[in-house]
Order: structure tokens, then sequence, then C-alpha cells
């Protein structure tokens, strides 16, 4: 279906080769995962396949690529397209219309089809992807992973045998990822279509992939074949991966579902049971309501960021309603919810930029509620989702520069040079930083609002369109920002980095904190937010892969 | 309703402002549409005009009346007088001045309001859909700027937020480049992105035809007919001048719909044509009738209200008046079809 030989290519104004050497061939109807670190070649491979590269972005290729039957170097991308359906990581830019309806007749108008066939493939497409109901709606009321189905319906119309998808779940919370992925299972199994999907989010992906293909950070192929063999071959840092070569199991589970019947099989074996290994170590049965993590220790002291009885409502709308949080120095504090629960409206309440209309907030022990937003950030780092939006300097060190002259500090509390190092940026200083990678990106945000050196550091799911070594560099560098005592404040959606991370976790629903405790007890016994291992091995109490490390 | 619909109702608007100068009549057409802005607004999440109305409502007649007064010096009722010889600008600055700026500033929101309700009314698809297929490219290119409105917004929003963080504070037209740069930068890398997704979904603009020498050659010949004509008018003042430009034009016309024709493209959904777009067209098109047309029962003179020389109370005719409600007869549908 799928065939390259020897396939290299090299952007325009560039000297290093963004592919190298790349031979494949992929089969009809199979679900392909393409991984690899930042900047390995992920999505140049998937823009090959349907020629956008190098039709689109230029530059020089070289080996050959067939595709059904077709050559896409030789051919264009509007030959490629009814072979071909391409779906980007985000998809609202990617809508050239309002309305769903329109947007999913929009290319078939393009290819002058005749009215009765355009309403025949619209919904046969809509009810492909159960999404009759949303034939009228605007485009814009839809929420991130309706829009997602929306662009892969709208490239399905012309009828594709192939589809790529690159990263489509990054912008996603973990209940529309989960459902995307299954709408795009239920069309390879039923449809017989042929589905590639580059993805970060490793441990979501892997149970829905036949194959993987694995670059390496040159642009070479590392490894292709069944994600078990490739990703024993790789060291990747997905929970039931490390957990199975932890407990030194021969193959490694590639679901929960997998695992659970490994570890059934573990327990039989094993002449002593987990609980009791426990006991050997020198530690107690874990008990996921009593958790011995430093945060409780820290308790006593005077909270730095202290909220009471806050409401915020949009329009009338209650986003927050009576929320009461203590954060203390030196503490992880996780937020969690599903999307609208106010969990960003209670940070951007926090830093000013939401003023609350009932309730106050301490900074410190001073109420903050009447300051101004650059009053409290000098105090408070506050990281939106985006990160983009706050770089526009020439240089990575002039973006730290720049804060300290808007609170108009001459005497810098931390030099920008030593912050940059301990950023893990010094060789970046004079780069521009919108040509960074995201997790480097994410970290020059962070400095531009650390320079100041402020007490707590608030952070709006910071982990988005992060691969595994970016993710494993913010936990780094988190954890250093909490031992130099900084409270710490997050949302993220992904549970698995916020059991690594948290002392305490809160989660939201509605405006209202409905649940609040150690990690253990709720990666544990929460439904929504059970870690991988924590599904595995429920009893155990064991809910990241470094808490096997810690028993063994 | 039917987006022709939407177009009679749009013409009948404009023709009634432009037909009268009288603010107390104005004023009336301008509450029509301020009740249709409310209603249309209510299904749009984004509204496409990326600012509050009312304040612009203001500062436009504001501005009409304040640049009439000091332009104008016209009018019995001084208030005060500008002295020395500043060009335009000396002289009195009188109160009917101020009134027939005024005026002027109501009909200009008057027009600025009907075609953000046109705009609002209608789907993005359906106004492209009006334009002619010759000029698909540009229509697209419309259609993709609107959709951008809204999102540009927000952006700026979130922008501004983002440097509200670091300290950032708006005092100095320079502080504004921290706004504007990621905007830029941020606006471009969308437009790549969506030029990338469009050319993998297979569009190809259609303009080789269109920007092709023949297409070029045709559209300077019926350019340079109806100038030729325009000019022999202005110098012997012929009668067949006018029969030679509006040759010109007709080629223009005639090779636009001929590549229209050509272009491969298809409607899948062509819109009806309901009894209701009978009703509403007829009710907005006989208001406008009372506009124009003279009756035994109203009185035209009312609507060329003039302040000059002194300003009085402007007369007022209770059946136009009332007749001009009629004009809010889509957001009846509008409501009852949303029910």
């Amino acid at each position: 279906m799928i065939n390259f030989q020897n396939v290299g290519f090299t952007y325009p104004n560039s000297s290093k080769p963004a592919l190298r050497n790349i031979s494949f061939t992929l089969n009809r109807g199979e679900m392909v995962l393409v991984t690899g670190v930042s900047g390995s070649g992920k999505s140049t491979l998937l823009r090959c396949i349907n020629g956008l590269v190098p039709h689109f972005s230029g530059g020089m290729i070289s080996g050959k690529i067939m595709v059904d039957g077709h050559d896409p170097v030789k051919e264009s991308p509007k030959a490629l397209c009814q072979v071909v359906g391409f779906v980007f990581q985000d998809p609202e830019s990617q809508f050239v219309m309002d309305q769903v309806e329109a947007e999913i007749a929009f290319v078939l108008e393009n290819f002058a089809l005749p009215p009765e066939e355009i309403q025949k493939r619209l919904d046969s497409v809509l009810s492909l992807l159960k999404l009759e109901n949303f034939r009228g709606r605007p485009i814009t009321s839809l929420s991130g992973g309706e829009q997602q189905r929306i662009a892969i319906a709208s490239v399905l119309t012309l009828k594709p045998s192939i589809l790529i998808l690159d990263e489509p779940t990054s912008q996603l919370d973990p209940a529309s990822a989960e459902n995307l992925l299954q709408v795009l299972k239920d069309l390879n199994k039923n449809n017989n279509l042929t589905i590639i999907l580059s993805e970060h989010r490793l441990e979501r992906v892997i149970p829905y992939a036949d194959r993987v293909i694995h670059l390496g950070q040159q642009g070479f192929l590392k490894a292709l074949g069944h994600p078990r063999d490739v990703f024993q071959k790789i060291g990747v840092e997905v929970p039931l991966i490390e957990m199975a070569k932890k407990l030194k199991w021969e193959s490694v589970p590639l679901s929960v579902e997998e695992a659970r019947n490994y570890a059934r099989e573990y327990r039989a074996n094993s002449k002593i049971g987990i609980e009791n290994q426990a006991s050997i170590n020198g530690k107690n049965h874990i008990d996921p309501h009593n958790d011995s993590k430093p945060a409780v220790k820290t308790l006593k002291n005077p909270p730095f960021i202290q909220v009471t009885d806050l409401g915020f409502s949009y329009n009338g709308v209650p986003a927050l309603l009576d929320v009461n949080l203590d954060i203390q120095p030196g503490e992880t504090v996780v937020l969690m919810g599903e999307n609208g629960a106010g969990k960003s409206t209670l940070l951007r309440c926090i830093v000013g930029l939401l003023k609350p209309q009932q309730g106050k907030i301490f900074l410190n022990g001073e109420d903050i509620c009447r300051k101004s937003v650059a009053g409290i950030c000098k105090s408070i780092a506050y990281l939106p989702q985006d990160p983009n939006m706050m770089l526009f300097a020439d240089h990575v060190e002039d973006e730290l520069k720049i804060t300290l002259q808007n609170h108009r500090l001459d005497n810098a509390p931390i030099s920008p040079q030593k912050l940059l190092f301990q950023l893990g940026l010094a060789g970046k200083a004079h780069r521009y930083p919108r040509d960074l990678s995201t997790g480097e990106r994410q970290r020059v945000a962070l400095g531009a609002v650390l320079v100041t050196q402020p007490g707590a550091i608030l952070l709006d799911e910071p982990t988005r369109g992060l691969d595994y070594a970016a993710k494993k560099g913010l936990k780094d560098l988190l954890k250093d920002q909490q031992s130099e005592g900084k409270a710490i404040l997050l949302i993220t959606h992904d549970v698995e980095f916020a059991a690594q991370i948290a002392d305490r976790v809160i989660i939201l629903d509605t405006g209202k904190i409905i649940k609040q405790g150690s990690p253990k007890e709720i990666f544990s016994s929460f439904p929504p937010f059970i870690t991988q291992i924590s599904q595995v091995f429920p009893d155990s109490g064991w809910i990241t892969p470094q808490d096997i490390e810690e028993i063994r | 309703m039917n987006s022709f619909t939407w177009i009679i109702w749009l013409i009948t608007i404009l023709a009634a402002l432009s037909a009268t100068r009288n603010p107390l009549h104005i004023l009336i057409i301008l509450l029509t549409l301020g009740v249709m802005s409310r209603l249309a607004k209510k299904d749009q999440k984004d509204t496409l005009v990326p600012f509050s109305i009312f304040p612009f409502f203001l500062i436009l007649v504001f501005t009409a009346s304040a640049f009439n007064a000091l332009t104008s010096h016209f009018g019995s009722t001084i208030f005060f007088t500008i002295p020395g010889e500043i060009p335009l600008i000396s002289g009195s600055v009188t109160l009917e001045a101020v009134i027939y700026g005024a005026t002027n500033g109501f009909v200009l929101s008057g027009i600025f309001f009907s075609f953000t309700i046109f705009n609002q009314s209608l789907s993005v698809k359906t106004i492209i859909r009006m334009i002619p297929k010759a000029f698909y490219p540009l229509a697209l290119i419309i259609s993709i700027a609107i959709n951008f409105l809204p999102a540009i917004k927000r952006r700026l929003e979130e922008i501004r937020q983002a440097q509200a963080i670091r300290g950032h504070q708006l005092h100095h037209i320079k502080d504004y480049i921290s706004l504007f740069m990621p905007l830029l930068i941020d606006s471009l890398e969308r437009s790549m992105l969506l030029a990338e997704a469009m050319t993998a979904r297979g569009f190809i603009p259609h303009s080789q035809q269109q920007s092709s020498l023949k297409s070029r050659l045709i559209i300077f010949s019926g350019l340079l007919v109806f100038v030729s004509g325009w000019l022999i008018q202005l110098i012997n003042g012929n009668n067949y001048a006018l029969g030679i430009s509006l040759a010109g034009v007709a080629i223009i016309i005639f090779w636009f719909w001929w590549i229209s024709k050509n272009i491969p493209q298809s409607v899948y959904k062509r819109e009806e044509w309901h009894v209701q777009d009978w009703v509403v067209s007829g009710i907005v098109l006989s208001a406008l009738c009372l506009y124009f047309v003279p009756l035994p029962f109203t009185n035209l003179e009312i609507l060329s209200y003039d302040p000059y020389p002194t300003a009085l109370l402007p007369d007022f005719d209770a059946i136009i008046g009332c007749a001009s409600f009629c004009f809010l007869a889509p957001a009846f549908y509008q409501k009852r079809t949303s029910r």
C-alpha cells in the first residue's frame, strides 16, 4: 500500500536532513503509529505520503515513494488527496467555512461533484462518524474532540484509502482523546481504512496500533514492527512498559487489560504477594488514604496562596463556587477536572486576570484582590496554556530582560544568564525563541515569568504537546523549583504526569472542589483519574512506575 | 430565510436611509436595526464585529457632529467662534452644523448596522455563494477573513493577558508592539497552516483561466471601450457615447459570466424560496414605497429636513414612522423559527 525506498529529505535553507534513508512497507488496513522525539521528522514523514513534502514545503527529496500506485513526488497533493486524507494537529486552523455541513461539502464542491452525489457522501460520512446532530452547527460551538471529528469527516468525503493524522489527540482531554481513538479504530476495522498517526502521548495510542514506526533523533528509522517488539527495544517511558521492565516481565503489556492478565500470572507465580514485598522492604502495606509525602509536613506553615470562598461567573453562569484553597511554600498542588470545570478560571482569578466576584485571595497573608496583574505577577509566575503568546523578542535572553524592564527591576533578583542555565537553555540565549522546540519554547516562557523570582508558580496544562523527554525535563525543573521553596499549582489532564509530581491533588467539577487528597488516594481510588499502574495493581498503592522501584 | 430576502431587506434599509434626512425618522430606523441586531446576536456565539456596536455608534455620531461643526460655519444659533484665520476651522460653531453632522452620523451608523446584521444573519457560505464564480478565489479569501476575525479577536485578548502577566502595561504606542508582533506571527503561522490544509484537500483556486493573457486582454478591451465612450461624452457630448460605454461594461460582464460558466464547481444545496420570503419581501418593499411614492395620507416633504439656517424641531409623519417598524419583519420570522 505504502512503500518508501531509501527516502531522504532536506528542507530549504537547511543543511541537516530531516529524513535519512527511510525504507518501509505498510499494508492495506493497518493502523500504524509513528513515534519519535520532537524534531525527529514524524510530521515530515507523514507529509511525504500525500506529497505536501516536497510540493508545499519545497526542499530536496531523494529515494522512491509509492502510495497505492501513485508517486506523490511526481504527482501533486491534488491528485493524492483522493487517495490520502490528511488531518492536522489543530483542527480549528484548517477550517475554511463556519458551519459543519458547509465545511464537509467544501472539497466536494471544489471537485464539482453533482449535488446528489455530494448529499450522498455527506450523509454517509456524517453517519459513519456519528455526527448527524452536528450538521447545521457553527464550528466554533463545538468542542476540540468534535472539531477533530469534523476535520476527519471533511477528508473522508473524498473516499481515501489512507487516513493520516498528525498528533490528533494533543489538544484533547483524556475522554475526548479516547473517544476519537475509538472512532479511528472503528474506521480502521469496519472500513479497512489504512490509518497512520503520529502521537506523543503513547500510553493512549499503543493499544490501538498494529505496528509502530519509531524515528531516531537524526531522522533515521530506528525501529519498525509490532508495538510490543518496538517498545521492548527502544526504552520509551510509557508507564505500563516501565512497570513491565521493573517487574522483569518477559513481554511488555500494551494495554491495561493485557497488563492485568500478566499481573494475575505474576501474583500467582510470585512466592510472596506484593503487600508482603512491601513489608520485607521495611515498609508497611501502603494505605492509599494515608500518604506520607512531605506535603503533609508542610501543612503547619502559613500558606503562600490562600483562596477563601472564591466565586466567579461568566455572564451569570457560575464558573467557580465557594472555592477554598491553601498552598504552602514548597508544595505542589495539581488541579484536575473535565474541560469547563473552572480550573483555568481559578488560576486567572489568582493572578488578577479575572476579578473575583466573591471571596478573597491572599498572597503571603496580603489581600491581592485589588492589586494589578503586574503587581501580583511579580510574586506569582503564571504560565498560560499557549506559551507562544508570550514570545516576541528576537532572542531568548531578551524575553527575560523584557520582563525585568516591565517590572522596572534594575537589580534583577537572578541574572537572566543564570536562570537560562538553570532552565537548560544556556546554549540557546541568542536563538530566536520561536525557532525552538515546543518544550524549549515553554521553558523560555517559564523563564520570562520566573526571572522576578516569584514565590509561586501557576501552570495551565504545561504538558500539552510535549514528548516524554520534554515532560521529564519539566518534571525535574518543577522539582528543583519546589525544593527552593516555591509553591506550585498546576492544571493538567495528564494523570501519569500528575501522579509523579503532585503532593496534593484537587478535583474540580462545575466550579466546586469535589475531592482533594494525596496523589495515592486520588490516583488509586477516584475512577476517572486512576493511573495505569493503579488500574493494574489496584490494592498495591502503586500509582507510578517509581513506586514499584521503591518497594523492590 | 432565503439570502435574497436578506438582500432585499438590506436594499430597502439603505434606500430608506438615503431617502430621509429627518433625524426622528432615521432614529426609528436605527431603533429597528438595534432590535434586529440583538436578535441576530443571540444566535451567534462570536460576533463578527470585533468591537461593541453602541460605543461605536456614539463615536461615529460624535465624530460626524464635531467634524461638521468645525468645518461648516453656517447657521444662526452660534455656540462660540473660533478666532483667527485657520483654513476651514476658523469661524462660528453653530447648533445647526452640529445637528446636520449628527444626522450624517445617524445615517452612517444605520448603513454600518444594516451590513453588520446582514453578516450576522447569513452564514459565510451563503455570503460567498452570492459572489459570482468568476470571483471565487476572492470570495474564498473573504470567507476565510470573516472566519479569522473572531479568532484574531480571541488571540489578541490571549496575547494581551499573556503580556500582562509579564508586567507589561500599555502606556505608549511602542508598548503595543508586544501585542501586535505575536499576533502578526501567529496569524501568519495560521495562514500557512490553512494553506497547507487546503492543498492537502486538493483545493486549486481555478484562477489560471482568469489570469491568462486572453482573459486580461478581453477585460482590458472592455475597459478601453468604456473609457472611450466616457471621454467622447465629455468632449463632444454625443448621445451614442453612452452606448459605447455600456458596450464596454457588457463586454466585461459577458466575460465574467463566461469564466463563471466554465469553472468546474458545484453547489450541493440550493436555497429554497418559501412563503415567508414572499411575506417578508412584500412587507419591507411596501414600507419602502411610503418613503418614495406620494400618497394622499403621507407627507414626503417632512423627510427632507434641513436644520439650516435656523434649527427647528423636525416634523414627524406618523404613518411613515409606523411603517418603518415593518423593517423588523425578518426579526419576527427568525424569532418564530427559533422557537
